[in-house]
C-alpha cells in the first residue's frame, strides 16, 4: 500500500516534537525521505533535540507506523503524502505544505483544478448566507469544486450551496476528519462525505483547536484557485485565509455589501483594495475562465410569477429589503388579519419566506 | 336527649351532608366527639364553649357524646362549629329541635361571632340538590348565594342571632335574590390593550385567542411586551356565563373565601416557573385543586416557558385535552375541573435575540436546539396558535399612541363571536371552538372547496401531525366566526394556518 518513502513522512508526522521547521530541516539532509531512518543518530539528535529524539526513538524503534497505517485504513480514512503523485500539486505552492493528509470521502483524489474556496463569518445575515450559497450553487454547477472549512455561518451555506449544485465539495477541517465539529453538522458531514472529501492535516482523533484552524486556512488557501469572501467583520479569521490567498497569489472575489453593516466591512474593503467584485455567480465563473461565458440568466432573484394586486402590493417592498409583519403593516395599510392570510398564501407558493421574529424576505 | 343539625363537608369541590348529632345526658363531665374529626374539628369544643358563655347562655355541662355521620368520612376544618353549638343547646333542652330542611355551617369566634368557611358555595348547591331548603350561613358568605335559585339564605352575624331566630324570638331577614349580572364586576382591568404600541398582529392572535378560547404560545426577545399583551387578555375575555361563574366561584371558595358575589372576570393564574407539579395539578394532603383549575374557564399564564420543570410541562398535557384532572390521594379520589386556556411565552433562545435585528443572537446551534428541546412536541401540538412577537424600537414606544384600539373595542367582538358559538354548540357541553371533539369538528368545521385546498397544501408544506390538523381547524373555525361566517373560507383557513408556522421554523421537525 505506502512505499517506504511515504511511510517514513508517516513516521516522522507521527513523532510528537517534530513540526514544519524541524521536518524540512531534516528532509533537507537528504535526497530522499526514507534515507532519513538510516542517517546517524546523532545527527538527528542534534537537528530535532533531546525530547523529540526520545519520541522519534519510540517511534521508529517499534510498530506504530504499521499499528497506525492499519487503524487508520480500519477508519477508512486514506492518507496522501507529499512528494507523491497523488499529492495536489498546488499545495507545493504554499510556504509549509504539510506532508501528510488525511482523507475520507468519496472522490478518488483531491482535484487540482477548478477549486473555489469559500469563507466567511460564522454568524452572517441572511444576505450573506443566500449570496454564499447561491454562488456556490452556480460554480458547483458548472464543475467547480468548493473548498470550505464546515465551520458555521457562511461555510456551512457554501457546502451546502455546492451540493445542492449537485456538485463536488471539500470540508477542511482543524480536527481529525472523523470528528465531526461543529456537532450540528453532523447531516452536512455525511453529505460531504457521499460526494466530496473531508480533509485534515491532524491525525484521526485530534480535537478541534484554536491554532488548528488558524493553519488550516492555509490549506483551504493553498488548495484553491480562488477564494470569495461573502461576509467577514472586521477581525474575523476569514481575513486570514485572505491574506494566505495572497501570498500564495490566489484570485480574491469578494461579495459587496452596505457601508455601514459590520459584515460586509472586510468583502468591501478588499474590494477598494483591488479585489473582484462579485454581482452575480457569473462575474466569478467568468473571471477565473471557469464558464465559458457570462450566462445571463444566472442571478440572485428570479420572480417569474403571476401575483394579484394585492400580493403585489406586499411582494414590491419585499424586493428591496426584508421587512417584519409589523413594517408590511405599515406599508400596505392592511389589516393584520387580511395581511396574515395573504402572507400565508404567498408562503404557501414559495414566493416568499417567513424568517425568525417575523421577517419576509423573497 | 338527642338532638341533630345538618351541616356540610367537603369533598373536592362537593359538599356531602353531615349529621351533627348530640346526645345530652346528666352525669360527670364528658365530651366525646366521634366520626373522624380532624384536629381544627376536635378543637371547636374551646370554641364553642367560650361562644355559648360569651353569648349569655349556660353551656350544658354534663356526659356530652357527638357524632358526625356519616362516621367513615373525614370531616376536616372549623365549619362544624356553629352546628354543634346549636345541636348541643337543643340536646340541652335549651332550644327547640332545628328542623330537618335547614343546614348550618360557621365558625365561632370565642365572643360568639359568626366567621366565614371556605367552600360555602358548593356545601349549598349540593344541599339544595339533597332537599335542603333553608340555609344558616356566615353572612360573609352571603354574596356568593344572591344568584342561587330556589333556597333560602339567612346569613348569620352570631351564635345569639341564630339562637333567637330558631326561639323564633327575633326572625333573621332570610337574603334577597338578585339575578346574575354577567358586567355586575365593575370591570376593572388594570391593563388594556390600547397600552400596547403597535404589535398589530399579536393582539389580532390574542382576540382569536380569546374567542375561541385557544391556547396560545408568544415567542419573541425580552422586552417585545409578551407579559404585557398577556395581561391584557382578561379585559378582552367575554364574560362569563351563569354556569361558568358558579363553577368557577366553588372551586375558588374551595380554596378560600371569595370576597364578594359570585366571580364574573375569568380568572387569569400566573404561576411563577418554579410551582410544583402538586401546586399546578392539584393534591396534598386534603386533594385541593391547583392551579388549572383555580384557571378553569379562564387564563394559566405560563411566562418563560422553557423555565418550567419538564415534569411540571408534561403533566398538563392530560387536563389540557380532557379538561378535568382526577387528584388521587389517599383519602380522596376527586376529579376537578379544569378547562383552561392556556397562555405561555418564551424567549426565542437563550440570550433571547434570535430574529432581532438589532442585537445579534449569541448563541450556538446546539444551544438553542437544548433550549427549545425543553419544550416536547406533544405539548407543543397541544397549543393550538403559536406567534412570534417582534421586538419594538424604543422610538416606537415612546411616540404618542396612534389611535389604538381599547380592550372594551375588541371585547365586543370577542364576545360576539362567542355567542355565536355558545349558540351552536348549546346543550352540548362545548362553550367555545376549542372544546369541539373530532366528532363536532366534522359537523361544524365545514370547509370550502378552495379553503380545502390551501388545507392540503399547507399540511403538505409543513407537515402537520393529524393534533396540529385539527388545531388548526379550530382555529380557522373561530376567525370565521370572528367574521360573522358561517363556513370556513379561504381566507380564513389561510390566516389559521399562519399560527401555525412556528413548529417547523424553530423546532425543525419536518
Amino acid at each position: 500500500m505506502y512505499g517506504k518513502q511515504e511511510k517514513a513522512l508517516i513516521a516522522l508526522s507521527l513523532v510528537d516534537g517534530i513540526g514544519p521547521k524541524r521536518m524540512s530541516k531534516l528532509l533537507s539532509m537528504v535526497d530522499e525521505p526514507h534515507e532519513i531512518m538510516q542517517a546517524d543518530d546523532s545527527l538527528i539528535k542534534k537537528i530535532i533535540g533531546e525530547k523529540a529524539y526520545k519520541n522519534y526513538g519510540n517511534v521508529v524503534r517499534s510498530s506504530m507506523v504499521e499499528d497506525h497505517i492499519a487503524n487508520v485504513e480500519k477508519m477508512g480514512i486514506r492518507m496522501i503524502c507529499r512528494f507523491t503523485d497523488a499529492y495536489p500539486s498546488q499545495l507545493e505552492e504554499i510556504f509549509d505544505p504539510p506532508y501528510v493528509l488525511y482523507i475520507k470521502g468519496s472522490l478518488e483524489s483531491i482535484p487540482t483544478d477548478k477549486l473555489l474556496g469559500s469563507v466567511g463569518s460564522r454568524a452572517p445575515t441572511r444576505y450573506g448566507q443566500q449570496t454564499a450559497y447561491s454562488i456556490c450553487k452556480e460554480a458547483a454547477r458548472q464543475g467547480v469544486t468548493v473548498v470550505s472549512g464546515m465551520a458555521r455561518g457562511i461555510d456551512t451555506c457554501s457546502h451546502t450551496g455546492a451540493l445542492d449544485g449537485g456538485g463536488t465539495t471539500i470540508a477542511v477541517l482543524g480536527s481529525g476528519v472523523d470528528i465531526c465539529y461543529p456537532p450540528e453538522n453532523i447531516e452536512l458531514y455525511d453529505r460531504i462525505m457521499s460526494s466530496g472529501l473531508v480533509i485534515s492535516e491532524y491525525r484521526p482523533g485530534a480535537s478541534p483547536i484554536a491554532n488548528h484552524f488558524r493553519s488550516r486556512n492555509r490549506i483551504i488557501a493553498g488548495l484553491s484557485q480562488a477564494v470569495l469572501v461573502a461576509e467577514a467583520d472586521k477581525g474575523s479569521g476569514s481575513k486570514i485565509t485572505v491574506d494566505y490567498a495572497l501570498d500564495y497569489s490566489r484570485e480574491i472575489f469578494a461579495v459587496p455589501g452596505p457601508i455601514n453593516s459590520q459584515l460586509s466591512y472586510t468583502p468591501n474593503h478588499l474590494i477598494r483594495d483591488g479585489a473582484h467584485m462579485v454581482l452575480e455567480p457569473g462575474d466569478l465563473l467568468y473571471e477565473m475562465n471557469w464558464a465559458v461565458k457570462r450566462t445571463a440568466d444566472v442571478s440572485f432573484k428570479n420572480l417569474s410569477v403571476t401575483l394579484s394586486d394585492e400580493e403585489a402590493e406586499i411582494v414590491r417592498p419585499l424586493m428591496n429589503e426584508e421587512l417584519s409583519f409589523e413594517e408590511l403593516s405599515e406599508k400596505t395599510g392592511y389589516s393584520p388579519d387580511k395581511l396574515n392570510s395573504l402572507l400565508t398564501m404567498l408562503q404557501l407558493r414559495g414566493i416568499i419566506k417567513q424568517h425568525s421574529g417575523r421577517i419576509y424576505s423573497i | 336527649m338527642l338532638s341533630r343539625v345538618y351541616s356540610s363537608g367537603l369533598i373536592g369541590i362537593e359538599g356531602f351532608t353531615v349529621q351533627v348529632e348530640v346526645d345530652h345526658r346528666e352525669g360527670p363531665s364528658l365530651f366525646e366527639m366521634v366520626g373522624l374529626p380532624d384536629a381544627a374539628v376536635k378543637e371547636s369544643r374551646e370554641r364553642v364553649r367560650s361562644a355559648i358563655n360569651s353569648s349569655g347562655l349556660k353551656f350544658p355541662y354534663g356526659r356530652n357524646i357527638i357524632n358526625l355521620a356519616p362516621a367513615d368520612k373525614k370531616k376536616e376544618g372549623p365549619s362544624f362549629d356553629l352546628p354543634l353549638a346549636v345541636a348541643l343547646l337543643s340536646a340541652a333542652g335549651t332550644i327547640p329541635q332545628v328542623s330537618d330542611d335547614c343546614m348550618i355551617a360557621g365558625e365561632l369566634s370565642l365572643d360568639g361571632s359568626v366567621r366565614p368557611v371556605n367552600g360555602a358555595l358548593p356545601m349549598i348547591i349540593t344541599a339544595r340538590g339533597n332537599g335542603i331548603k333553608k340555609f344558616f350561613f356566615p353572612y360573609e358568605n352571603a354574596e356568593q348565594m344572591r344568584a342561587i335559585e330556589d333556597i333560602e339564605f339567612y346569613p348569620v352575624h352570631t351564635l345569639n342571632e341564630l339562637i333567637n331566630h330558631i326561639k323564633g324570638e327575633e326572625l333573621i331577614k332570610p337574603l334577597e335574590h338578585l339575578p346574575y349580572d354577567p358586567e355586575g364586576g365593575g370591570e376593572i382591568f388594570t391593563s388594556d390593550l390600547c397600552y400596547v404600541r403597535g404589535q398589530k398582529a399579536a393582539k389580532r392572535a390574542l382576540e382569536i385567542a380569546a374567542a375561541g378560547a385557544h391556547n396560545l404560545l408568544m415567542v419573541g426577545s425580552p422586552g417585545s411586551g409578551k407579559t404585557m399583551l398577556a395581561r391584557c387578555l382578561p379585559s378582552i375575555l367575554p364574560a362569563m356565563t351563569f354556569e361558568e361563574a358558579l363553577e368557577v366561584t366553588k372551586i375558588h371558595s374551595v380554596t378560600s373565601s371569595v370576597e364578594g358575589g359570585l366571580m364574573v372576570q375569568r380568572p387569569f393564574r400566573s404561576p411563577h416557573h418554579t410551582a410544583s407539579a402538586v401546586s399546578m395539578i392539584g393534591g396534598g394532603n386534603s386533594a385541593l385543586p391547583g392551579e388549572i383549575s383555580k384557571a378553569h374557564n379562564g387564563v394559566l399564564f405560563l411566562d418563560e416557558l422553557p423555565e418550567f420543570p419538564r415534569s411540571v410541562l408534561e403533566s398538563l398535557r392530560q387536563p389540557m385535552e380532557d379538561g378535568f384532572v382526577n387528584v388521587t390521594r389517599i383519602n380522596a379520589q376527586i376529579q376537578y375541573p379544569a378547562r383552561f386556556m392556556m397562555v405561555c411565552s418564551m424567549n426565542p433562545c437563550p440570550c433571547g435575540n434570535l430574529g432581532s435585528r438589532n442585537n445579534p443572537c449569541r448563541c450556538t446551534p446546539a444551544a438553542i436546539q437544548r433550549y427549545l428541546g425543553r419544550i416536547s412536541g406533544p405539548l407543543l401540538d397541544r397549543i393550538d396558535m403559536h406567534i412570534e412577537v417582534e421586538s419594538i424600537d424604543v422610538n416606537e414606544i415612546s411616540s404618542p399612541a396612534k389611535g389604538e384600539e381599547t380592550s372594551a373595542q375588541v371585547r365586543q367582538r370577542v364576545s360576539k363571536a362567542r355567542l355565536i358559538q355558545q349558540e351552536r354548540y348549546k346543550g352540548q357541553n362545548v362553550f367555545a371552538n376549542s372544546h369541539l371533539n373530532a366528532r363536532q369538528i366534522e359537523k361544524y368545521c365545514v370547509v370550502t372547496d378552495d379553503a380545502r385546498k390551501i388545507i392540503e397544501l399547507a399540511a403538505d408544506k409543513m407537515k402537520l401531525s393529524t393534533r396540529g390538523y385539527t388545531r388548526m381547524l379550530k382555529v380557522a373555525r373561530t376567525i370565521a366566526d370572528l367574521a360573522g361566517s358561517e363556513v370556513i373560507d379561504q381566507q380564513h383557513v389561510a390566516e389559521a394556518v399562519a399560527y401555525r408556522g412556528m413548529d417547523t421554523k424553530y423546532w425543525g421537525r419536518q
